[in-house]
């Protein structure tokens, strides 16, 4: 759980800098803790919302520009 | 009157040895300074030669731009910069070893890397993640592990791993301790002993130079066998 924390904390430092893929990839670390830990899940899939909003936001940049 | 003419040739070779030194004190700086620095030419990277990102964000891109396709062995990231999973996929399928720029991270000649090993004989997913969380905790420095059929094959390993000085100490992990450790015992240098709290292990160190630690693993959480190893692992301890 420590590592999908820190990964998030380092995530929403340099959201706007890191890529798709590697939201992606954060979002499916994030849930696979989230399947580990069920004490955890409910803020893991909090973080995974956010990246996947993110992710969402992006592509609609992408299809207006 | 032969004399004077000495005391002041002598005067006068000293206040000229002063001079030539004084001149000469600072052009030996910086042939001094040209000789030390050591930083490999990123022209011709050598197999053990590091690599330093200084970005604060270390994506897969900029590791894939800045390596350029040459084959570097480490990566030195800053202390504080983000490392982001892309980054971590590049790193392994590229089999480099990265490491935070830091004073504890930076190679000392001086200190002898200590070096630790877990043979896993009973894999649980508690030890398997513990296993991989300390070796990720030395970034791979100084603990790596092994996956063994059985307790034969497992006392065999540690026990050359051990005699020839591979080691600093092993950890097995598996369901007949007991046995393992006794049939380890008859090896001379080896010092083997069922570990189940991690309290005792300072005392052990101590007391019997521990350099073999069985854990029965069944039953184990990952903190206690991750706590065990930690404990185990800590250097500058008396483990031959």
């Amino acid at each position: 759980m420590s590592r999908g924390w820190k990964l998030m904390k380092d995530i929403e430092q340099c959201i706007e800098e890191v890529s798709v893929e590697d939201l992606q990839k954060a979002a499916q670390i994030l849930r696979r803790n989230a399947a580990l830990w069920p004490k955890y899940a409910k803020l893991a899939m909090k973080d995974v919302l956010r990246i996947e909003r993110e992710i969402e936001k992006r592509q609609n940049d992408q299809q207006q520009d | 009157m032969g004399i004077m003419p000495l005391a002041l040739d002598e005067k006068l070779v000293e206040s000229i040895v002063g001079e030539v030194m004084h001149r000469l004190r600072p052009t030996a700086q910086p042939v001094r300074a040209a000789v030390a620095p050591a930083c490999p030419s990123p022209l011709a990277p050598q197999p053990s030669a590091t690599f330093a990102v200084t970005d604060r964000v270390v994506t897969a891109e900029l590791l894939a731009s800045r390596l350029n396709g040459q084959k570097w062995a480490k990566v030195a990231i800053c202390p504080k910069a983000v490392i982001t999973p892309s980054a971590f996929d590049y790193l392994r399928t590229h089999k480099i070893v990265w490491h935070r720029n830091t004073a504890e991270a930076a190679p000392n000649p001086n200190k002898p890397i200590t070096r630790w090993k877990a043979l896993i004989v009973t894999a649980t997913p508690s030890v398997l993640q513990a296993v991989e969380h300390t070796e990720s905790q030395t970034f791979g420095k100084q603990w790596s592990h092994e996956l063994l059929g059985g307790v034969d094959e497992a006392i065999s390993a540690a026990t050359s791993a051990i005699n020839r000085g591979e080691v600093s100490g092993i950890s097995i992990f598996a369901d007949h301790a007991e046995l393992i450790a006794c049939r380890a015992n008859r090896s001379e240098r080896v010092n083997a002993a069922v570990v189940s709290d991690v309290q005792l292990i300072p005392a052990l160190k101590q007391y019997m130079n521990l350099n073999l630690m069985v854990v029965r693993s069944s039953g184990r959480s990952f903190f206690e066998l991750r706590n065990l190893l930690k404990e185990f692992g800590r250097s500058g301890d008396g483990a031959s």
